[in-house]
């Protein structure tokens, strides 16, 4: 199964069942508020990025603990009232497919260290 | 100095130390920060530097040159048959095109404008119009465009300190500004505008038929000169927009709409990283930001002096 | 040889701290221009002598470090980039240059300004490679039809691919000459000897690392201004030749790999103009690839005259014409000379036309 996986080119967010992610450059973030938007530098890419509250709430739920794209919808639903769950996953989803592009957040796959 | 001058008002000709360091291809004199070097044999530039620059402190011989800059005819034919001139900082790469010899002045200009915002990396460097009264700025970034040079012109005309029409330079060690003044370009209609409330004395010839259309540098006050090694805290943070037929108003931005504006207006970010985001953001927070709209150069000015008073 | 300005500098940063303004006024220019100020701010450092220069010389320091840790950081993002791309498959690549001085945090990876990546993959991976960086938003570089042949079919490279919103370049090689030129040799022994850094990506083995920088600097491409080059093979010296059995390695490849004429150069200059502790057995075991005396005086003149930049206020005539003379010679090295003349024709007619 494992090997399976691995010989498959690339990895596509949301595609990969049992893909874990992670912020392993959380640490070397610069973060700075001003109003409910947070401006992100990561100092890896010289990049700074633009983050509402929801995002932000986003990246900080995978920085807290690495999960798989299902397991940050189940804990961010119980952050959100009922009526703005509509449309709730595939808003995180897209989400963390641009912080993939982005290089917040990487890819573990199932079974590797 | 220069050129040289006892009274003040009138260029001497070529008998002064400028004239001679010129010919000998070592003109080098002091920028704010800067020394710069420049070597040339176009007669036409000689004559706009040493006229242009003259208030501007000559450089000894033994100082630390930060700039050199030649400015020579494309090619021999060239010289006889519309001549062009092109700058020469001694780097390949650069961004510069021939002009006619007449616009000589202009290339230089630009290839020093291109080697402060390629090299001078050791300040955050922001196009931005800015001046200083009492120690304090008034910083007004923007792409290079005709309000911002004009309403800088009319404050540094006005009491205010001109520190740059051009290019702002801060320190992140120390969150100053440092003046880098340079002789304000204004185009067209400005140089009329200016025309009326400044002596003629102290704008440069007219130059014709330059890619910006018609061009008059005005050449900094001489006191903003004699004190160019004086740097200024961050105070004000504007965004002026000249516009003839809008409501004049005046509008405090959103922190994170003027760091947008802020980062926008930088050249250097990308070289100072971690250090210019910090900095970015010390200004956002510790520096009110506006924008500014107004109908003529006196109301812009009256403005931006009203602001100030209001300001704790 | 005397050294020029910049090689003093390079070879004793130590005595810098007596030179005057003026001095340092050319050395700045002649640094930058060269590419090396930042390695010689990091060299003052190192020495601990940066903090007793002058001021206004220290701003020009800090702002050569500043560009060069972007550098850097550039280089090390685009990396962390094309592993991401490539996550979850076996592809793996040979880095070439800067990229792989910096992935092996070589002595002389500091101070480096390049951000171009240059790889090497096995000739039958290119087409999966290039669609692989194409799928995830890569583009070919030149537009232009005829250069874009000229790259498939002569050149040891694809052409570069860009990436729009970093501006990076990526250079992907199967060999690291031409296969049209005098001199050819097959990536796979390259791939053969080199060394593993982590799962995806390799180096050349040190023999490969100091020839293939050798044959850049003395085949490949344009010598002026290649300063830096030599400096990186003087630095290679140094390090792996720590090695006894690093420098039997070398001279065997060279003869292996046909790089002998390269070799000899670097090891000549780079000791007589950088100070590379050559033993002096290698430099006699290396002489057998050297030239005959005469090209060999001649180009004695060539490299020293051009291999360091002069301040732009003091040009000596000769560097020009001695840098053209070295460059007509690598185009000649790199493609035979019927195909030279059509490549120059054409490049020659293109930039006429499109001023």
């Amino acid at each position: 199964m494992a090997e399976s996986r691995k010989s498959r080119a690339g990895i596509t967010p949301g595609k990969t069942e049992g893909t874990v992610w992670t912020v392993p450059g959380a640490d070397q973030f610069k973060v700075r508020e001003f109003d409910t938007i947070s401006l992100l530098y990561d100092p890896r890419s010289a990049e700074t990025h633009l983050l509402d509250a929801f995002s932000r709430e986003v990246l900080d739920t995978l920085t807290d603990q690495p999960r798989s794209i299902a397991d940050a919808i189940r804990a961010l639903t119980e952050l959100v009232p009922d009526d703005a769950r509509d449309g709730l996953e595939n808003r995180i989803t897209s989400l963390i497919v641009e912080f993939d592009r982005l290089g917040l957040v990487y890819p573990v796959l199932e079974g590797s260290a | 100095m220069i050129g040289d001058v006892v009274t003040g008002d009138k260029v001497p000709e070529l008998a002064t130390d400028g004239a001679r360091a010129l010919r000998r291809g070592s003109f080098c004199f002091r920028v704010g920060p800067f020394t710069a070097r420049v070597q040339t044999s176009v007669p036409t530039l000689r004559r706009d530097l040493l006229q242009i620059y003259a208030e501007y402190p000559l450089a000894a011989p033994e100082d630390l040159v930060d700039f050199s800059i030649k400015v020579a005819h494309t090619s021999l034919l060239r010289c006889w048959v519309r001549p062009k001139v092109i700058a020469d900082t001694g780097f390949a790469n650069t961004p510069f095109v021939p002009l006619p010899e007449d616009l000589s002045v202009l290339a230089f200009e630009m290839g020093l404008n291109w080697l402060v915002g390629t090299t001078a990396d050791q300040f955050l460097v922001f196009h931005a119009g800015l001046v200083a009264r009492d120690g304090r700025t008034v910083v007004m970034p923007g792409a290079s465009g005709q309000g911002k040079s004009t309403l800088t012109a009319g404050l540094a005309y006005g009491g205010w300190r001109l520190f740059s029409d051009e290019f702002a330079l801060l320190r992140p060690e120390t969150f100053e500004f440092h003046p880098y003044p340079r002789p304000v370009s204004l185009k067209n209609e400005s140089i009329s505008v200016l025309g009326s409330r400044v002596p003629q004395d102290r704008f440069s010839r007219i130059y014709r038929d330059t890619p910006k259309g018609t061009i008059r540098y005005l050449r900094p006050p001489a006191q903003s000169l004699a004190r160019s090694h004086v740097p200024a805290r961050p105070h004000l943070i504007l965004f002026p927009e000249y516009n003839p037929d809008a409501k004049p108003t005046v509008e405090e931005i959103r922190k994170i709409e003027a760091f947008a504006l802020i980062r926008g207006s930088v050249v250097n970010s990308d070289r100072l990283g971690p250090v210019a985001f910090d900095t970015m953001c010390r200004l956002t927070e510790e520096c009110p930001v506006f924008r500014l709209t107004y109908r003529s150069l006196d109301q812009g000015i009256a403005m931006v002096e009203d602001l100030w008073e209001r300001l704790p | 040889m005397t050294g020029s300005r910049l090689v003093r500098a390079l070879r004793n940063p130590r005595e810098l701290t007596g030179w005057s303004l003026p001095e340092w006024s050319a050395l700045l220019f002649e640094a930058r221009y060269a590419g090396v100020l930042a390695r010689i701010c990091h060299d003052l450092r190192e020495v601990g002598v940066r903090d007793q220069l002058p001021a206004g010389v220290r701003d020009h320091l800090t702002a050569a470090e500043r560009g060069a840790a972007l550098s850097h950081t550039r280089v090390t993002w685009e990396l962390d980039r094309l592993r991401r791309v490539f996550e979850g498959t076996p592809q793996k690549f040979l880095l070439l240059k800067g990229a792989a001085y910096t992935v092996r945090e070589l002595p002389w990876a500091v101070g480096r300004l390049s951000s171009d990546i240059d790889v090497l993959v096995a000739r039958p991976d290119l087409e999966k490679v290039e669609a692989a960086l194409i799928h995830a938003g890569w583009e070919p570089a030149r537009a232009d039809n005829y250069d874009q042949k000229y790259y498939r079919e002569w050149m040891h490279e694809l052409p570069p691919l860009r990436h729009p919103e970093r501006h990076t370049v990526i250079d992907v090689h199967h060999t690291i000459l031409p296969p049209t030129g005098r001199v050819s040799i097959d990536g796979a022994q390259l791939l053969e000897q080199a060394r593993d850094v982590d799962d995806r990506f390799m180096v050349l083995s040190d023999a490969d690392m100091v020839l293939h920088s050798a044959v850049h600097l003395f085949q490949d491409g344009e010598v002026r201004g290649g300063v830096r080059d030599l400096l990186d093979q003087a630095d290679m010296i140094r390090h792996f030749g720590q090695d006894p059995a690093f420098w039997p390695a070398l001279i065997g490849r060279a003869d292996e790999l046909g790089l002998g004429r390269a070799l000899y150069y670097s090891l000549r200059y780079g000791q007589r103009l950088m100070g590379a502790p050559v033993p002096d057995q290698v430099q006699a075991d290396a002489r057998r690839f050297g030239p005959p005396a005469a090209v060999c005086l001649l180009m004695d003149r060539l490299v020293a005259a051009a291999i360091a930049p002069d301040y732009m206020f003091e040009r000596r005539t000769g560097a020009g014409l001695a840098g053209h003379m070295l460059y007509l010679r690598s185009h000649w090295l790199k493609m035979p000379p019927m195909m030279l003349a059509r490549h120059l024709g054409t490049k020659a007619w293109k930039r006429v036309t499109s001023r």
